[in-house]
């Protein structure tokens, strides 16, 4: 795809434009951490940030959403369509190739996720290069990242002589044009140094993890359930890991009677919590902490890659970090990767 | 902070009128509601709300208000209505057995892969259920005898605890008129009973079939999956036409919601009706073996 | 005298040599660095580590080992933690070996996309006065000065718990992380009708925290495991602090010091009012 390039006193200028157009959406700095949410003030935006701790998936698929309402009385059911156009910008690459994941996922015909489908189709997603990755990230495994990740219009990668901006897919092309005097083609000096970076935090980062991950596939019958039950021992059980992710996408359906109609919300599942597969006869093909955890795992590394053709983890390193228990899927990377 | 704007879309559910959205059930009425065992009820509903399906396949139904569980068809596809037979479980179920006709309920599907028809053709079929299990295999019996020029000579194996949780029972005489092989058995004998007592694999070997060329296909408890399976191979049934029927949590029933996703199938779009060597990649818990 | 991770280890060695239990519950090293260890073999007690990034508290997994002597590292709060639940009739003293180590306090876990530099002690220990446990088989003597501990702040600002709440995702680790909360099935998830809905409603998350802070009134030893699993760290110990003051004030009882006294709660006096 086509190169191009954005000075630096100009992105400014960008997001004041793209905010007056869409629901601009952008990580700024609160209580010591990141996190998205509506930039009203584009002076809000540092570039120099690491990542947001919480995913930004809770724009597509949001903890709780409304799938329809039941009118009982009027014999009609009700959903609810959203339709104003987002901006996600500065989604690190890793995030944004969790979007492109759940398409693969949930986008599968014959039965697509219309609620997901209709709020990635009125998103762009523009994703900022990570340059300094952080210990925890393991992106360079699953090809996510550091610097072009999978599922964004447009990737920003911050050199010193300002944006490097590659268009990504159409939507990205359509948004270079419609500010094309913010945008020119990049450069080869520019170019240079953006080859330079990539080279760079890919070795950095491959010096750490390097893991062949076509042998992930054969993961659950490799690692054996000692290993699982090892890590089952200091589970806790709660769902961070899986609330955490930017792409585990299981959901729960919960209905009840709101004042005049009958409601049905879906909302974020785990699969660590013991009622994940439990049936109402009280039969549950899963039924140690140990086979949840390793369904977890393999899902993610095997099950996922096996049915849906892409891998289910994208490297962020948010459940590593925030795991109290201390759980490590790069321990299961490393060991059979 | 309210991202988007939402606008109202109304319409009367179902899949066809939507396009889109496969999450909205359609509303239809309950016609019917039948005891079928102590603890089971057959309830009727229509007008279909989808024209086609195989048996086998599923539909999940929703108790608006309760909630939704996915449910075996248990009438054959030329019905123009639609049955299900329900047993008293968790809340959805509960919900439905305090139904009574002319209450509203929705309907969505038909999902999942059902038996295989075009198998069957001109081929001797067994037929082995336990208990509720022999839901998912009612429409194809029916759909089988509607057929019956088509199929070679059919038997039906039918195990269920006790004489009262046999389903179906006022059938059976038409199903035996028709040129059907029944064998019953229960595991305790109770009143005038006077048949096999004993698991369902104890009369396996009663039906005179063709076996190298039988298709069978089984639904029970998961114990009797997995019993019922090695019994039909040490019979010499063939692995390559033994089919069974799984059954597992779901929340969605077309492959979203991960309730279901063992190894590398979905319960609800892979199955519920599983080939005996899909069935040995499933995964420990899952897999009958 | 050697370090009290020298002594840990050979003190875990020779129970296990001894069999005088059948596993150990201490911190060993990890990548992210320092995580739970469960030990049954003399010689991996090697692994075990002692440092102040030991902050969850262990007590939480006694209750997967009901049948089984278990040798337990704690620190105060975790061991005012244990003997509240031995009176609670939750835990058999006799099956437990208690190893208490002296604590300087713990640091504030550093979590993801954190742009706070160098570590910090936690809020949660500035307040505490209980370094050692008041129950222990075996005592181990920390080597080094206490962490440096700024005089505990004054709290009389009072915080916006609204919109803490409002960011909590009810992930459940809080709880999960509790030595306290034993319920097989927690009164917020398992009331029918609903009292908090399995999913998250903004507006029930107030009820999901106020109905914890309930029942952790006078039973929490403000260990920190909540706080330190939070993963968008509601300062949950704050409150339960409050609440703690509240109860010391009104029933003169503090949560885990004494095994004798029994919890006001537990005990019907004659003539009492509710």
């Amino acid at each position: 795809m086509k190169m191009f390039s954005i000075r630096e006193e100009n992105l400014k200028v960008f997001l004041r434009e793209l905010s007056l157009k869409h629901v601009l959406i952008a990580p700024f700095k609160r209580d010591g951490y990141f996190e998205f949410d509506v930039l009203r003030n584009p002076d809000d935006f540092n570039v120099n940030y690491t990542n947001t701790r919480l995913s930004p998936k809770r724009f597509f698929m949001p903890q709780r959403q409304l799938v329809f309402k039941h009118y009982p009385r009027k014999g009609f059911t009700e959903e609810l369509k959203e339709n104003s156009s987002v901006v996600l910008f500065g989604i690190r690459p890793c995030d944004a190739s969790a979007l492109s994941v759940l398409d693969n996922v949930l986008l599968n015909p014959p039965h697509k996720d219309a609620l997901y489908e209709n709020r990635r189709k009125n998103a762009i997603v523009v994703s900022l290069s990570c340059t300094k990755p952080m210990t925890e990230c393991f992106c360079n495994v699953f090809e996510t990242g550091p610097i072009r990740g999978t599922g964004e219009d447009l990737t920003f990668t911050h050199t010193s002589k300002g944006f490097v901006v590659e268009a990504r897919t159409q939507k990205g092309i359509a948004v270079i044009g419609e500010f094309g005097e913010l945008f020119r083609e990049a450069d080869g000096e520019m170019l240079n140094e953006y080859n330079k970076l990539i080279r760079e935090v890919l070795d950095e980062m491959g010096s750490r993890l390097k893991v062949d991950k076509t042998r992930l596939i054969g993961i659950e019958k490799e690692a054996g359930e000692e290993f699982f039950q090892l890590n089952a021992q200091r589970c806790i059980e709660c769902s961070l890991c899986s609330f955490a992710c930017p792409l585990c996408y299981c959901f729960e359906t919960e209905d009840y009677w709101e004042k005049d109609s009958y409601v049905r919300f879906r909302g974020w599942d785990t699969c660590i919590s013991p009622l994940f597969t439990k049936m109402a006869s009280g039969l549950d093909p899963r039924v140690t902490k140990a086979d949840r955890l390793c369904h977890r795992f393999c899902h993610k590394l095997s099950r996922i890659p096996l049915t849906f053709n892409a891998y289910g983890c994208v490297g962020c390193g948010r459940c590593v970090s925030l795991c109290p228990a201390g759980i490590d899927i790069r321990e299961v990377l490393r060991k059979w990767g | 902070m309210r991202l988007t704007m939402p606008s109202r879309n109304r319409h009367k559910g179902g899949v066809e009128e939507m396009g889109l959205n496969p999450y909205i059930p359609k509303p239809v009425k309950i016609i019917r509601v039948k005891d079928e065992t102590p603890d089971t009820k057959t309830i009727t509903i229509g007008p279909k709300p989808f024209d086609e399906f195989t048996p086998g396949q599923f539909a999940m139904v929703t108790v608006y208000g309760v909630g939704e569980a996915p449910f075996s068809i248990c009438s054959p596809p030329s019905d123009n209505n639609l049955q299900f037979s329900i047993r008293k479980m968790g809340s959805v179920t509960t919900a439905i057995h305090e139904a009574s006709p002319g209450d509203e309920i929705g309907v969505r599907g038909p999902y999942g892969r059902g038996w295989p028809l075009g198998e069957m053709r001109n081929r001797d079929i067994l037929l082995v259920g336990g208990g509720i299990g022999f839901a998912p295999l009612r429409p194809l019996l029916l759909h089988l005898l509607e057929n019956r020029n088509k199929y070679g000579r059919i038997a039906v194996c039918y195990g269920a605890r006790s004489p009262s949780l046999l389903m179906y029972r006022d059938e059976f005489e038409e199903w035996m008129k028709q040129g059907v092989d029944l064998y019953l058995t229960v595991d305790v004998g109770e009143g005038d009973w006077k048949g096999n007592v004993g698991v369902v694999t104890t009369i396996l070997d009663k039906p005179s079939l063709n076996k190298a060329e039988t298709i069978v296909c089984t639904c029970g408890p998961p114990v009797m999956i997995k019993f019922v399976l090695k019994k039909l191979v040490e019979l010499e049934y063939s692995k390559e036409n033994i089919y069974a029927s799984l059954e597992s949590k779901m929340r969605c029933g077309v492959g979203k919601c991960g309730h279901c996703h063992f190894g590398s199938k979905h319960v609800c779009i892979d199955g519920p009706v599983f080939k005996y060597d899909e069935m040995a990649t499933l995964p420990k818990g899952m897999s009958p073996f | 005298m050697s370090s009290p991770e020298t002594e840990l280890r050979r003190l875990a060695r020779s129970l296990l040599e001894k069999k005088a239990v059948d596993l150990v519950i201490g911190y060993e090293k990890s990548e992210a660095g320092v995580r739970p260890c469960f030990i049954s073999e003399p010689n991996e007690a090697e692994r075990l580590v002692w440092n102040p990034d030991c902050r969850l508290s262990l007590v939480r997994y006694l209750r997967g080992f009901k049948e089984k002597r278990v040798g337990i590292i704690v620190k105060g709060c975790d061991g005012r933690a244990i003997v509240e639940l031995i009176k609670e009739n939750q835990l058999d003293r006799r099956s437990t070996f208690i190893i208490a180590v002296e604590c300087n306090g713990v640091y504030k876990p550093v979590k993801y996309g954190s742009s706070k530099l160098g570590r910090q002690i936690a809020e949660y220990c500035e307040k505490c006065e209980v370094r050692i446990s008041p129950i222990r088989d075996h005592l181990i003597k920390s080597d080094v000065k206490a962490l440096e501990r700024p005089s505990p702040k004054n709290d009389g600002e009072p915080l916006d718990w609204l919109s803490l709440f409002r960011k909590c995702l009810r992930c459940m680790a809080c709880v999960r992380s509790c030595p306290f909360c034993y319920c097989t099935e927690c009164s917020i998830e398992g009331f029918k009708p609903a009292l908090v809905h399995k999913l998250v409603d903004p507006v029930e998350l107030f009820t999901f925290h106020l109905t914890r802070a309930l029942h952790m009134a006078g039973r929490c030893v403000e260990c920190g495991a909540c706080e330190s699993s939070c993963p968008v760290e509601i300062p949950l110990t704050r409150l339960y602090h409050e609440l703690n003051e509240w109860f010391r004030e009104k029933y003169g009882y503090v949560p885990g010091v004494n095994l004798e006294q029994a919890p006001p709660p537990l005990v019907f006096k004659e003539g009492e009012k509710p």
